[in-house]
């Protein structure tokens, strides 16, 4: 059991630090909300550029991938540094941390080819099609259906929901039915498809906070070249769940850097409202629970466990964010009630706490996950 | 950054299991004697603060009738000169004084009484809070009390004006952090045994026909303690690798021991719930980890004590 930075790890840390200084925009303030046209236009694009470019994006893909060959602890440090900096999560996280490695594992050379590139240098922003109306906490009950076409390759027909980025995405990584009357795990298949193409409608959701992370997508002919299945066609199943078995780990890095900066706040916001002494006791038990979510991350990383045992981080991180951020909105107290209005930094944390009650559902429900971890972890009989 | 045990760790902590599995059933002493033969208990010591910190949550799984964290951890760090062959106990209120009188230190004496003090009813010397000192005091008048945990002896013990050598200020430090870490490694051992037990009672007991452990209401209970004994686990990992480093350890054990505290005392309580009426009886082991963990939440520091050092940590 050992945390230190190895000598080689802590130097790499030190020259990460210097380059996310010197790139980032002149007057820099990593407190400073971001406008969306600010995460999506100059960190969506040149950011993303440049970080390939610094070989900072897929420092541990292996070197004929476009990678740097690093290991994976060089990328904790570089996710590590970037929260610490305050740069917003990368709008392509999706496709550098689960698309690319699924498709150094499943995909073809043809595709490796074409699209790992465009994952590394932000030219392609990538989105996921995995749930739709009936298939939410059960995936397996994917209808979105996908037919051979007279004129080579296969025409989609369904719905995805709760697509986070298919507003901006370039491309999806969908799981859709292949087998006509196919059910369950069987009959699936793992696809790409272009998002700029007719057959593809984006529809925004309004969320209860106000925002629009998550989108409905409807295809109704939207074209899938034979050559961008991932995998076998009907072989879906497997290699989405190779893709969520990278959803684990790598995501909850820095996570916690940005919580302890947002609890630094609450605290200086406590003081300053007079009522430190009254939420200090609250305040230090989410300051240890953001520390376990840390330890509990690099466990997940260092063992390099398979599958269940993410549930466990996955129930753990979400509640502990719900009670933050309800904590928030107490000491905010009645200046949380507006949204905008003339003290930001008490008015931010409705927003925020609204934002935490979905991450109970995201990603597999939190009582999804306290199923898997009884049956699959536990062994306690279906 | 290897945040994982590797083997020379495993092979540690199954030999400390199979030893206090060996010693359950056994009486007090032979215990005491057991664990100071051959040099054991020194072995530990010296093997580092992640050994210790496994040993110390085996000592918690198996429900060892010996007060583990109190004197086979927390008194050695502070006076490692004292060794084990003259067992050494801890008279030291470390949550304040809810109505007690502090002991005093005068003239190089220490007068007063502290309890209630965990230790084994062989202790020949103290280690005693009087003031804002750690002192080895060699004559101390034993009172037996009644513990709610049955696995410890618990005491009164007075000072009349004993002969008093103060230790160094460190002492304190390590006394408190060491014994606080170990207290948070044998509750997530103890939560471990508690969700270990519940499992089985929930894959065995049947009602309605099937086992109770198919109903969701019941597998939830029992997920909720893994999420707990698992987060538990890394926190004391985690102090464990900052007594190791050398540096400050304060903060990573304030964390371990106020999360652990509260997280094992849920654990118990849910584990009584899955296994219904039959945990709540005297007979049934449960509650003996149970009020393990009860104890230990309050020793060296409960969580107010622990969340308040934290907050001091940020001014």
């Amino acid at each position: 059991v050992r945390l230190s930075d190895a000598p080689e790890v802590a130097a790499y840390r030190a020259s990460v630090r210097d380059w996310i200084a010197g790139h980032l925009p002149g007057g820099w303030d990593p407190g400073r909300a971001l406008t969306e046209e600010e995460r999506w236009g100059w960190f969506g694009r040149e950011w993303e550029r440049g970080l390939h470019e610094g070989g900072l994006n897929g420092a541990s893909w292996p070197v004929d991938a476009g990678g740097r060959g690093l290991t994976l602890d060089h990328e904790v440090v570089i996710l590590e540094e970037m929260a610490r900096a305050g740069v917003p999560e990368s709008v392509n996280y999706l496709a550098k941390t689960m698309l690319g490695p699924t498709l150094m594992d499943h995909g073809s050379d043809d595709q490796r080819m074409r699209f790992l590139r465009g994952v590394l240098d932000g030219s392609t922003m990538w989105c996921q099609g995995f749930s739709e109306p009936n298939a939410g906490s059960d995936l397996a009950a994917v209808e979105a259906r996908c037919k051979a076409d007279a004129g080579g390759g296969y025409r989609l027909h369904g719905q995805k929901i709760w697509t986070s980025l298919a507003i901006r995405a370039d491309w999806m990584f969908a799981l859709v039915r292949s087998e006509p009357g196919s059910s369950r795990h069987e009959g699936l298949s793992f696809v790409l498809l272009d998002m700029k193409q007719a057959g593809v409608e984006v529809r925004p959701i309004l969320q209860i906070d106000g925002l629009s992370d998550f989108n409905e997508v409807f295809f109704d002919g939207a074209r899938v070249e034979e050559r961008n299945v991932v995998g076998r066609p009907g072989d879906g199943w497997r290699v989405a769940m190779t893709m969520l078995g990278y959803e684990r780990g790598l995501a909850h890095v820095g996570r916690y850097i940005r919580f302890d900066a947002q609890l630094d706040d609450l605290v200086a916001l406590a003081s300053r409202f007079g009522v430190l002494d009254a939420y200090a006791p609250r305040l230090m038990e989410i300051r240890a629970e953001i520390e376990v979510y840390r330890l509990a991350t690099y466990r997940l990383l260092s063992e390099r466990v398979e599958g269940p045992a993410a549930s466990v981080v996955k129930v753990f991180w979400t509640e502990m964010l719900q009670r933050m951020q309800a904590l928030a909105v107490e000491i905010a107290g009645e200046l949380a009630l507006s949204r905008v209005g003339s003290m930001p930094e008490a008015e931010v944390w409705e927003g925020r706490y609204l934002a935490s009650l979905s991450r109970t559902l995201a990603g597999g429900t939190s009582e999804i996950q306290r199923n898997i971890i009884a049956e699959r972890l536990l062994g306690l009989p279906r | 950054m290897r945040f994982a045990i590797d083997d020379g760790e495993r092979q540690a902590s199954g030999a400390a299991r199979e030893l206090f599995s060996a010693l359950a059933g056994a009486d007090r002493a032979a215990i005491e004697r057991r664990l100071g033969e051959s040099g054991w208990l020194s072995v530990v010591q010296d093997a580092g603060a992640v050994v210790a910190l496994l040993v110390a949550t085996e000592a918690g799984w198996c429900g060892l009738e010996y007060p583990f964290t109190e004197m086979a951890i927390a008194a050695p760090a502070a006076a490692p000169g004292l060794g084990v062959a003259a067992p050494v106990g801890v008279a030291a209120a470390t949550d304040g004084l809810r109505g007690r009188e502090p002991l005093r230190f005068d003239h190089g004496k220490v007068t007063g009484a502290a309890w209630p003090v965990v230790a084994t009813a062989g202790v020949t010397s103290w280690l005693a809070l009087a003031g804002d000192g750690l002192f080895v005091v060699h004559e101390g008048r034993m009172e037996p009390m009644q513990p709610w945990d049955p696995s410890v002896e618990l005491w009164r013990v007075a000072f009349d004006g004993a002969a008093a050598e103060r230790l160094p200020d460190r002492a304190l430090y390590d006394l408190l952090d060491w014994g606080a870490a170990s207290a948070a490694a044998e509750m997530l051992g103890a939560a471990q045994r508690l969700l270990d037990m519940s499992v089985e009672h929930a894959k065995h007991r049947a009602q309605f026909g099937r086992p109770v452990g198919t109903f969701q209401a019941v597998k939830h209970h029992c997920a909720n303690m893994h999420v707990l004994v698992e987060t538990m686990r890394a926190s004391v990992w985690g102090a464990a690798a900052a007594l190791a480093s050398g540096e400050p350890a304060g903060k990573a054990v304030s964390i371990a021991k106020s999360y652990c505290g509260p997280a094992a005392r849920r654990v118990a309580s849910t584990a009584l719930q899955v296994h219904g009426g039959i945990g709540f009886t005297w007979e049934h082991p449960l509650h003996r980890h149970l009020k393990r963990i009860e104890r230990l939440a309050m020793e060296f520091g409960d969580a107010r004590w622990h969340r308040a050092r934290l907050l001091r940590a940020l001014r």
